[in-house]
């Protein structure tokens, strides 16, 4: 049994890591959740974050904070206000079918003959 | 339109799976136990619509109840939403009414009522069998009565109206040597008041002693413990009050200045005979067992140093703190005839494990050596490239705990999966404590899916007996039950 004298559970992280496509999707995901963040500790109502973003001009003049971070704790992901969590990075391709993409075109042929 | 995309943490594998299903004769590989006959209930949560905001708690999620039926080799899947007044008023809105975990002063002004905080209960954190009825829990409202085979929603229990808490706890105790429940509600006469009712239950239903107490500040009561003799109360350090929640502000916040509590008082006592030992602060969160032995009482329980959920804020701005965030097996003693008002703490294991314990039900409230839960193991293989960049941060492993030996035995799910809380089955016949089965869902990040795992209790260390594979990902469990055939019957 190899278990050691303790488990690192989210070790500290200054940013991402390489850039790498699922990088850009993570960007892509956080930023509502960012200007949500911003807009708490501005006092704005931390609604969605859509609607967050449709009020702009509102923290436009906010120094700059902390980026949140989508981690990953006690087998979930979680909003890292922080920004200093280790940042979550799931596989590529996970929701678009990442078994099949390992397959031979013959044998993906065999498994969904109409595409 | 429902759009889940602005919610940063409801990706890839994590996203909510939003429909009910039924699969009749699932998948199997190895062989189920033909001695296996009864049905796994669990419940967790699932967002039906996202959450109002994006930083909620998941807590706050819609409640769902599925249920892995063994019979005869054979096993079925069945998962539903809970019918909650909640889940309908956002059904028929088309939208998510509700505001921050517990806070109904952030809801739509359509559904708000601060003065009835258990209506918006989303009953998603336990299943319950007691006297033939199948129930799911939350700790901020009522039980919800669940037909067993349909799983259809069948309305609020309140005890033929002989529960007088406005909620009801997703722990309560079940005897196994009288057949009684022991159950409590905090927060029991409305939002932010720190009444606790705890009722005893005969096995027929029938509500037969009632407790009345406070606790020494309002705070989360999630878990307790039994004992033949003694009702057994932790607290935590999480904090709220209704300046907070008017605030706008998610129900708990962690205070660092708290001193841990644990009450103790007799199960046929009242609440003036409730006694509070203090103690250095910890997250008290959830129990394994206790027993009372003599003048003293042996609680053993995977107690938190500190505050573990991130998105409980701590109230003195200051970030949450990952290193205090693991739990150890702890093995409490409080000695009743001590003039010292504190209790003796020792940490059985040396490495953190998720605090989701359970024993051998037969053993509950009486002197018991294993404990089963899940832990971490870096040493495992991970697949970081089939399963996110998680290697360490999985319960990868289940554990059985012998609390007097100091002996562990451990499963690993594979390189590509998480482990959600166990659960133990008694083997049929077997009297022998952790004679059983091992049954927990294994969620296999690679190929999007939840698998049952089914170990020998006695040999973790050999791996699967079965695995039961569903063809999709099933909600997250907060806890599940196992109810044999006998008990549903």
């Amino acid at each position: 049994m190899g278990v050691g004298g303790g488990v690192v559970v989210n070790a500290r992280w200054p940013g991402f890591g390489g850039a790498s496509v699922s990088r850009r999707t993570l960007g892509k995901q956080l930023a509502g959740a960012f200007l949500a963040a911003v807009a708490a500790r501005a006092g704005v109502p931390q609604t969605l974050c859509n609607e967050a973003t449709g009020a702009p001009t509102r923290n436009r003049d906010i120094s700059p904070q902390p980026k949140p971070v989508v981690s990953f704790f006690l087998d979930q992901p979680y909003l890292d206000p922080s920004g200093v969590g280790e940042p979550y990075l799931p596989p590529q391709g996970l929701r678009g079918g990442e078994p099949l993409a390992r397959l031979s075109e013959r044998e993906l042929r065999h498994i969904a003959p109409h595409g | 339109m429902v759009d889940f995309a602005p919610v940063a943490t409801k990706v890839g594998y994590f996203a909510p799976e939003r429909f009910e299903a039924e699969v009749f004769d699932c998948e199997v590989q190895g062989q189920i136990p033909r001695d296996l006959n009864g049905t796994f209930f669990r419940v967790g949560g699932d967002w039906l619509y996202p959450p109002k905001f994006a930083d909620d708690a998941p807590l706050n999620s819609d409640g769902y109840i599925s249920a892995f039926r063994f019979h005869g080799g054979v096993v079925s899947y069945k998962g539903r939403y809970v019918r909650t007044k909640r889940l309908e008023a956002d059904r028929a809105a088309n939208r998510q009414l509700y505001g921050y975990y517990r806070n109904p002063y952030t809801d739509d002004p359509s559904i708000k009522d601060p003065s009835r905080p258990n209506l918006r209960t989303v009953s998603n954190t336990s299943p319950l069998i007691h006297a033939g009825k199948l129930f799911t829990l939350k700790e901020d409202g009522l039980p919800h009565r669940i037909d067993p085979l349909t799983l259809e929603t069948l309305g609020t229990w309140d005890f033929d109206g002989a529960w007088k808490s406005e909620t009801f706890t997703a722990h309560p105790k079940l005897d196994p040597v009288s057949g009684e429940m022991v159950a409590f509600g905090y927060e029991a006469t409305g939002l932010a008041t720190n009444d606790v009712f705890i009722y005893t239950i005969d096995k027929h239903g029938k509500v037969t002693h009632e407790i009345r107490t406070k606790t020494p500040y309002l705070t989360m009561l999630h878990d307790v413990a039994l004992t033949q003799k003694h009702f057994i109360i932790p607290m935590c350090g999480y904090v709220t009050s209704l300046e907070r929640l008017q605030e706008g502000k998610v129900h708990w916040g962690w205070d660092n200045s708290k001193p841990g509590y644990i009450g103790v008082l007799a199960r046929t006592g009242d609440g003036k005979d409730v006694r509070w030992f203090k103690g250095p602060q910890r997250c008290m969160m959830h129990t394994f067992n206790a027993y009372t032995s003599g003048d003293k009482i042996v609680l053993y329980a995977p107690f938190w140093d500190g505050n573990f959920f991130p998105f409980f804020p701590n109230v003195d701005g200051s970030p949450w703190d990952p290193k205090r965030a693991r739990a150890f097996i702890r093995r409490i003693t409080l000695d009743l005839k001590s003039k010292s008002d504190t209790w003796k703490e020792e940490i059985l294991f040396p490495f953190p494990i998720v605090d989701l314990g359970k024993v051998d039900p037969r053993y509950v409230s009486l002197e018991q050596r294993y404990g089963f839960t899940g832990f971490a193991d870096p040493q495992r293989p991970f697949d970081e490239a089939r399963a996110g960049n998680i290697k360490g941060r999985v319960t990868n492993c289940y554990g059985r705990f012998d609390f007097t030996t100091g002996k562990f035995d451990s499963y690993f799910a594979g390189d590509t999966h998480s482990l959600q809380e166990c659960s133990f089955v008694p083997r049929p016949g077997s009297r022998e404590e952790g004679d059983g089965y091992l049954l927990g869902v294994a969620q296999n990040y690679a190929e999007m899916r939840s698998e049952v795992i089914i170990a020998d209790a006695r040999n973790l260390a050999a791996g699967d007996l079965a695995r039961v594979i569903l063809p999709f990902r099933t909600s997250a469990q907060v806890h599940g039950i196992w109810a044999s055939a006998e008990e549903l019957s």
